[in-house]
C-alpha cells in the first residue's frame, strides 16, 4: 500500500545507471544494487511479451507445487521389454532425439554394445552394419531416464520408481559400475558379460528383497545423503549405502543362493556410483508431473545425447530446445586428457533440474575438485544457481548453509533474463567407441537451449492471444 | 562553548550523508569542537556539547540524534578530536557533510482515543514493565513523574539502558500521541528540564542525548513508525515486530515506554 | 624410460583430489604417465593397462605410479604430488554473488522501492517483476512503449503499489532524493506530477523561501496523456491526501489531456488537505509555488536574481537550450505569450528521447549543449540564448565550471546569455557558487524559470 512507501524511508533497490545508485549512496541511503546486464537482444521482446501477459508466476507455482508434491520410492525391479512395452528392435537412448548416423562414439558403442548383449549382431561389425536398421527413441519419451549413453534394450533390468503420493512411476537401468561399462560406450566381452549377470543374478535377487520390505522412500534417503557428503549425481557414495543399509536385512533373508546374495552385495559396495540411477528416476517422477502447466517456464528436462544438448520446459510440453553438446570442463583418469573426451552426455542431468549435482555442490566438499579446486568455489556454486531457480528444495537441504534447501526448479526465463547458466556435475565418455570412461568434470548448459524454449513461450502468449 | 581552532583543509575527503533534522541546528551552526566517545562496530558515537551524535552505517536504525553515512566512511578512533558546525562533522581528516535531512518527530493523524485503545489491546502485552510510568503521567504530577524516572534513569546495561529507553518512550508517545487526540502534553513539558539535568549525570550520554529528544517527541523510526501503528496508520503487529527487533533491551523497552504513555494518553 | 611405482599404505585421498594429483604429477617435465590413486580393483586393472608392476595391496592404500624420461625427473614428480595433496588454498571467499535481477537485489535487502533505469526496451521486465514481488517502482527509464506502461500502472493499481513512470526523472520520497532530485529538507508540501524539472523547480522555489518537501512524487512525462488517464497521479493524489503529515499538495504538470485534467482537478478539489493546481500553460511554476506558500500562510517574495550589469546584447532572435523538458515548455509559453509563436519556435529541449539515445542526458554531460551554445554565439541572428541550469542529486557535480568558459566566449561576441538555474541551497553543487561563476561569466542568473524566460523576452524585445 501507498501508505507504507509514504510513512518511512524507503530501502531501495536499484538496476540500470550506477550513477543513480551512487546519487542515494550519497544521500546516506540504504541500496541494494543489481548487477544487471541486457539480455541476448533475440529474446528481449519475447521477454517482454511473456511479462505482459503475468500468468508465468502462477503456472510456475503450480508447476513446481506438482514437481514437489511426488514422493519417489523404489518399489521393484522390472523387465524393459514389459514394464516400457519395448519392440525388440526399439533401443532407448539418453537426451533428445537422435539418429544413428548422428551418433558420437560413446553412443554408438553403447548401442553396439547393447545388439550384442540381445543377440541381434554377433560382432561389434555386425551391430554397427545393423545400426541403422534399429529404432532410437529418448529414454526421456518413455518416462525413463538413463546416465550418460542411456541405452536402455528390451532385456535390460529397470528399477521401477513409483510416487507412493500419486500415480507416477519412472524407470531406469541399474548401474553396472565404473570403469569399462556400456553407458560410457564400452562393449567388450567383460561388459556384456556383465549386463549379463545383472539380469540373470542382480535383477531378480534385489527384486525379491525389495518384495520383502515396504518401499524404499528416495527422496528421504537422498536427502540423507546430502547431509552426508553427497551431491546426488557425482557423488553418490553416501547415499548407496544408505540404500545398502535398507536392503541389508531383506537380502539376507533372501532364500537365492546365499553366493548371489553375497555377489549382489559385493557388487553394490563396489560401485559408489550405484545409487545415481535411482535418484535420476526420482528426479524423473517429479519433471513428468510439472510438464505440460501452460505458461510454466519450469525447466523439465536437460539431457544430452552426446551430440546435442537438449532442455524441455513445462509450458511447451515434449519439445526439446537443442544445442551442440558442450565440452566438459574436468579432470581426467589416468593419461587421458581433454583430446580423448567426447562432447557431454547423458540424462543424468536430470538431477540438476531437482537441485542436486551441479545445484547442490555446496554440500558436497569432497568432490569440489571440479569446481577449481576450493569449497568457496563450491558455495558460491551454489549459491550463484538461487538466481535462477524459483524455489529452496523443502527435503534436500545443505548442512553448511544452515541448512538451507537445495536451489531447485530452474526458470528458463531467468537463466536468459541473468545470463546465469545451469552448472552440472557429469562424468566424461572417451570419444572413441569401447573407451568406457576417461574422466569428471562440471559443464554450464548452453545458453542457446534457453533462448529457443523462452522464443517458443512468448510464441504461445501471441498466439494465444490472436 | 569552544570555537575550533583548526580550519580542515578543503581538500580533506568529503562523505556525503543524511542526518536527522533534529541535530540540523548543530551541525549548521557555528563551528564546535567534539571529541569521538565510543565506536561500535559500524557506527561511532560524537560528544559536542550537550549533544551526542550518532554515525552509522545507512543500513541502520534511524536514531533522532542519528547521521547516516554514504560511502567512503572511515573507522573512527576513540577519544580523535571531532570539528562540528558550518554544514559538517570532520573527524580524523573526513569531512561528513549531510546532503538530506531526515524528520524523526512522526506527524500523526488527529485520532480518538477508542482508536489508539484498539489497537494497543492489538499490540499485546510488552515484555517490559512499566514501572508505574502510565500511573504517574496519568495523574498529571510532575512530581510523581520525576519520582518514577528517579528510579528508571541508568537502570540496565549498555550504551542505552534500558531504564531510559523505557522513559524516552513513555515521554515521546505522551507528548506526540497527546497531539494527535487534541491535548498538549503539560506534564511532559514540566518534567523534560529536570529529567535532562538528571540524565547528565545519571546514565551514559548517548543515552540522556536521547532521552532529551525523546521528551520532544523525537524518536527512532522504528518508534515511530509504532506509533503510527497505534493510529492506525499502518499494521500493529509486523510494526511492534520490527521495534521489538531494535538493540538487545532497547526495542522492547521503548515499546513498552511507548504503551505506557499511550495508556497514560486514553486514560 | 623408468617407472616408479609406490604403495602409501593406509592413506587414503578422495578420488577427485587424486585425479587433480594425478593431473599436476603428469604437468611435470619428463613425465610421460601418472597414476595416483586408491588401490581399487578398478584401479589395479588400470595400472596394468598402463604398464606398471603392482605390488600387494589392500583397497585402503594409495598408488602412486609415474613413468619418466629418467630418475631425475621422479623427486620433482613426488614433489609435485605432495603438493597437490596439500589442501589447495582457497580465498575463503563465500559471499553469494551479485544479485542480477531487481527482484533479486530487492530480497537481499528487504527493499520497498525499485529505481530501473535500465534501457527502455528491457524496463518493463523489471519493473513488473518488482511490482510482483510488492515494490513500489520508479522507471527513470524513456523509450518505453505506452502499452507497456499501462500494464505496469494497471498491475500497481490492483495490488496498491505505486509505479512512477515510465520516462520519471524526479522524486523525492520521505526526503530521499531518487533521479534528478533537489536536496530539499522535511516540510509540510508535497508535490505530485507528470513532470521531472516541474518538480525539481517548485521544490527549488518552496526551498528558497524556507518551506521544506515532505514528498514529491513524479509520475511519468506520459502519465496525464489520454491513454494513461493519469493512473499514478490520481493514485498518489489520494494517498497524499490521506498523509497527516501532508499540509499542502501541489499538482504539476505539462499541458495534460483535457479530460484528464478534468479528472485531476476534480480528484484535487476532493482532497481534504489543501491542493494547488498547477498545469503549465495555465499558470507558471513561480505561480504553482506562491500558491502553496499561500495556503501555509506564507506571503511569497520574488525569488533571487543574479543580474548583469547594464550592458546591451546584440540584436537578434532567442534561441533555448534546455535540459528540463518542462522548464523548456513553460519558458516557450512565456515567449510565445508576449513575443508570438515564431519568436518562441527556436528552444529545444535537449533532454528529449531523440537527444539521449545512446547519450547520457544532459543535466548529467553537458557537451552537446555547450556545442549547441558555442554554435549559436557564432550565428549573428541569434541575440539571447536562455539556458537552464539543473543542479541536485543525480545531475553534474560542476556544471558552471564547464559552462562558465562558453557563456564568457559568448559573451564576447555579444550572445545576450539568460541561465535558468534550478537549485536549492543544500545541493551538493552549491547553488550560490554555481551562480555566481555563472554571473562571472557573464549570464543574468534567475532562480525562477519564468523570470528567466521573461527577462530573456525583456532583452530581446528591448533590442529590436
Amino acid at each position: 500500500m501507498i501508505d507504507r512507501l509514504l510513512a518511512a524511508e524507503p530501502v531501495v533497490a536499484t538496476a540500470g545507471v550506477d550513477l543513480l545508485a551512487d546519487a542515494l549512496e550519497a544521500q546516506g541511503a540504504s541500496v541494494s544494487r543489481a548487477a544487471w546486464r541486457p539480455p541476448p537482444d533475440e529474446v528481449s521482446d519475447a521477454l517482454a511479451t511473456i511479462a505482459l501477459h503475468r500468468r508465468t508466476d502462477k503456472a510456475n507455482r503450480i508447476a513446481v507445487e506438482r514437481m514437489m508434491g511426488v514422493r519417489p520410492v523404489l518399489t521393484g525391479i522390472g523387465v524393459a521389454r514389459d514394464a516400457l512395452g519395448l519392440g525388440e528392435r526399439t533401443f532407448l537412448h539418453a537426451g533428445p532425439p537422435i539418429a544413428w548416423e548422428d551418433c558420437s562414439g560413446p553412443m554408438r558403442g553403447a548401442l553396439v554394445g547393447a545388439m550384442l548383449y540381445e543377440g541381434l549382431a554377433a560382432s561389434p561389425e555386425e551391430a554397427v552394419a545393423l545400426g541403422p536398421e534399429i529404432e532410437l527413441s529418448p529414454c526421456h519419451h518413455h518416462r525413463a531416464v538413463g546416465p550418460m549413453a542411456g541405452v536402455i534394450s528390451p532385456s535390460m533390468p529397470l528399477a521401477v520408481v513409483a510416487d507412493a503420493d500419486g500415480d507416477g512411476a519412472a524407470y531406469t537401468t541399474l548401474n553396472e559400475g565404473l570403469g569399462k561399462v556400456l553407458r560410457y560406450g564400452a562393449f567388450a566381452p567383460e561388459v556384456i558379460d556383465r549386463l549379463r549377470w545383472m539380469e540373470r543374478v542382480l535383477a531378480p535377487t534385489l527384486d525379491a528383497a525389495l518384495r520383502r520390505i515396504d518401499p524404499i522412500d528416495l527422496r528421504s534417503l537422498i536427502g540423507q545423503a546430502l547431509q552426508m557428503g553427497d551431491d546426488g549425481h557425482n557423488r553418490n557414495r553416501a547415499a548407496t549405502s544408505l540404500l545398502l543399509r535398507e536392503l541389508g536385512a531383506a537380502l539376507l533373508e533372501g532364500d537365492d543362493p546365499s553366493r548371489d546374495r553375497a555377489e549382489v552385495f559385493r557388487f553394490m559396495h563396489a560401485n559408489d556410483h550405484f545409487m545415481l540411477n535411482l535418484v535420476m528416476a526420482s528426479a524423473k517422477v517429479g519433471v513428468d508431473a510439472a510438464s505440460g502447466v501452460a505458461g510454466s517456464s519450469l525447466v523439465t528436462a536437460m539431457a544430452r545425447n552426446g551430440t546435442e544438448f537438449g532442455i524441455r520446459v513445462s509450458g511447451t510440453g515434449d519439445a526439446w530446445f537443442t544445442a551442440p553438446a558442450p565440452e566438459v570442463d574436468g579432470l581426467y583418469l589416468g593419461s587421458f586428457t581433454a583430446a580423448d573426451a567426447n562432447p557431454d552426455l547423458g540424462d543424468s542431468a536430470i538431477t540438476e533440474t531437482v537441485g542436486l549435482g551441479g545445484f547442490a555442490m555446496a554440500a558436497s566438499p569432497a568432490i569440489v575438485g571440479f569446481v577449481g579446486g576450493t569449497a568457496a568455489d563450491a558455495v558460491r556454486r551454489t549459491l550463484a544457481m538461487y538466481e535462477i531457480t524459483l524455489v529452496e528444495h523443502p527435503h534436500y537441504r545443505i548442512p553448511f548453509l544452515e541448512s538451507r534447501g537445495t536451489p531447485t526448479g530452474i526458470d528458463a526465463i531467468r537463466v536468459v533474463r541473468t545470463g546465469v547458466m545451469p552448472v552440472i556435475n557429469t562424468g566424461i565418455a572417451g570419444k572413441e567407441p569401447g573407451v568406457g570412461m576417461v574422466g569428471a568434470g562440471i559443464v554450464e548448459a548452453p545458453v542457446a537451449c534457453f533462448l529457443q524454449a523462452v522464443r517458443a513461450l512468448a510464441a504461445i502468449e501471441s498466439d494465444e492471444e490472436a | 562553548m569552544t570555537v575550533s581552532h583548526t580550519i580542515p583543509s578543503t581538500t580533506a575527503p568529503v562523505v556525503t550523508a543524511a542526518a536527522s533534522i533534529a541535530v540540523a541546528p548543530l551541525i549548521e551552526g557555528s563551528r564546535r569542537s567534539g571529541v569521538v566517545l565510543g565506536v561500535s562496530g559500524r557506527a561511532a558515537w560524537v560528544g559536542v556539547d550537550d549533544e551526542v551524535l550518532l554515525l552509522a552505517d545507512p543500513a541502520a536504525v534511524r536514531l533522532p540524534n542519528g547521521i547516516s553515512l554514504g560511502r567512503g566512511a572511515e573507522a573512527v578512533r576513540v577519544g580523535a578530536p571531532v570539528a562540528v558546525g558550518d554544514g559538517e562533522v570532520s573527524i580524523s581528516g573526513v569531512r561528513i557533510r549531510p546532503l538530506r535531512w531526515w524528520d524523526p518527530r512522526p506527524v500523526l493523524p488527529v485520532v480518538t482515543e477508542s482508536v489508539i485503545a484498539d489497537r494497543l489491546a492489538a499490540a499485546g502485552a510488552p515484555v517490559f514493565g512499566d514501572g508505574g510510568l502510565h500511573v504517574a503521567l496519568q495523574s498529571g504530577d510532575p512530581e510523581q513523574v520525576l519520582a518514577v524516572a528517579d528510579r528508571l534513569l541508568g537502570r540496565g546495561d549498555g550504551l542505552t539502558p534500558w531504564g531510559d529507553d523505557l522513559l524516552a518512550g513513555a515521554l515521546a508517545a505522551h507528548a506526540l500521541l497527546g497531539e494527535a487526540v487534541g491535548r498538549d502534553s503539560e506534564i511532559v513539558g514540566a518534567v523534560a528540564g529536570p529529567i535532562g539535568v538528571r540524565a547528565a549525570t545519571r546514565t551514559t550520554a548517548l543515552s540522556a542525548a536521547l532521552l532529551r529528544h525523546g521528551c520532544r517527541g523525537e524518536v527512532a523510526d522504528p518508534a515511530a513508525r509504532f506509533l503510527e501503528a497505534l493510529c492506525g496508520r499502518e499494521a500493529i503487529a509486523p510494526a511492534a515486530g520490527r521495534l521489538e527487533a531494535v538493540g538487545h533491551s532497547s526495542g522492547p523497552a521503548i515499546l513498552a515506554g511507548i504503551s505506557a504513555g499511550a495508556r497514560a494518553v486514553i486514560g | 624410460m623408468i617407472s616408479h611405482v609406490e604403495v602409501r599404505r593406509r592413506t587414503y585421498h578422495d578420488s577427485v583430489r587424486l585425479m587433480q594429483a594425478s593431473a599436476a604429477v603428469q604437468r611435470v617435465d619428463g613425465v610421460e604417465t601418472a597414476l595416483v590413486a586408491m588401490a581399487t580393483d578398478l584401479n589395479l586393472t588400470l595400472l596394468q593397462d598402463l604398464g606398471f608392476e603392482v605390488a600387494e595391496t589392500t583397497p585402503d592404500d594409495m598408488l602412486v605410479a609415474v613413468r619418466a624420461a629418467d630418475e631425475a625427473v621422479i623427486a620433482p614428480a613426488l614433489a609435485a604430488l605432495d603438493a597437490a595433496l596439500e589442501t589447495p588454498a582457497g580465498d575463503g571467499d563465500m559471499a553469494a554473488p551479485e544479485p542480477r535481477t531487481i527482484g533479486t537485489a530487492a530480497a537481499r535487502a528487504g527493499a520497498d522501492l525499485a529505481l530501473i533505469s535500465v534501457p527502455g526496451p528491457h524496463a518493463f521486465v523489471e519493473a513488473a517483476e518488482a511490482l510482483a514481488s510488492g515494490l513500489h517502482v520508479m522507471v527513470f527509464s524513456d523509450n518505453v512503449p505506452v502499452h507497456q506502461e499501462i500494464a505496469l500502472k494497471q498491475q500497481g493499481l490492483e495490488a496498491g503499489l505505486l509505479v512512477m513512470g515510465p520516462d520519471c526523472g524526479t522524486a523525492v520520497v520521505s526526503g530521499l532524493g531518487l533521479g534528478f532530485a533537489n536536496a530539499v529538507r522535511p516540510g509540510p508540501v508535497s508535490l505530485v506530477g507528470a513532470s521531472g524539472t516541474g518538480i525539481q523547480q517548485l521544490c527549488c522555489l518552496l526551498d528558497a523561501a524556507g518551506v521544506g518537501v515532505r514528498h514529491a512524487l513524479g509520475t511519468g512525462s506520459r502519465d496525464l496523456s489520454h491513454a494513461v488517464g493519469g493512473r499514478a497521479t490520481l493514485q498518489a493524489l489520494v494517498a497524499l491526501d490521506e498523509d497527516p503529515a501532508t499540509e499542502v499538495i501541489v499538482v504539476v504538470s505539462k499541458p495534460p489531456s483535457p479530460e484528464v485534467a478534468e479528472e485531476v482537478s476534480a480528484a484535487a478539489a476532493a482532497c481534504t488537505t489543501p491542493t494547488v493546481l498547477c498545469l503549465i500553460g495555465e499558470s507558471t511554476l513561480e505561480d504553482g509555488a506562491a500558491a502553496a506558500l499561500r495556503a501555509l500562510g506564507r506571503e511569497p517574495t520574488p525569488p533571487a536574481v543574479w543580474p548583469t550589469r547594464g550592458e546591451t546584447p546584440r540584436q537578434g532572435t532567442l534561441r533555448g537550450l534546455f535540459s528540463g523538458g518542462t522548464l523548456r515548455d513553460e519558458a516557450r509559453m512565456i515567449v510565445a505569450g508576449t513575443l508570438g509563436e515564431a519568436a518562441a519556435a527556436d528552444m529545444i529541449d535537449f533532454g528529449d528521447d531523440e537527444y539521449t539515445r545512446g547519450r547520457p542526458h544532459p543535466m548529467i554531460d553537458q557537451r552537446l549543449r555547450l556545442e549547441h551554445l558555442g554554435e549559436t554565439a557564432a550565428d549573428d541572428s541569434i541575440g539571447v540564448a536562455l539556458l537552464d541550469v539543473v543542479l541536485g542529486h543525480g545531475a553534474h557535480p560542476d556544471p558552471a565550471s564547464e559552462m562558465a568558459p562558453v557563456v564568457a566566449d559568448a559573451k564576447e561576441v555579444g550572445l545576450g546569455i539568460v541561465v535558468s538555474l534550478c537549485g536549492s541551497s543544500g545541493d551538493p553543487q552549491g547553488r550560490d557558487a554555481q551562480a555566481a561563476a555563472l554571473n562571472e561569466a557573464g549570464a543574468a542568473v534567475f532562480l525562477s524559470n519564468a523570470a528567466a524566460a521573461r527577462h530573456a523576452v525583456e532583452v530581446v524585445g528591448g533590442t529590436r
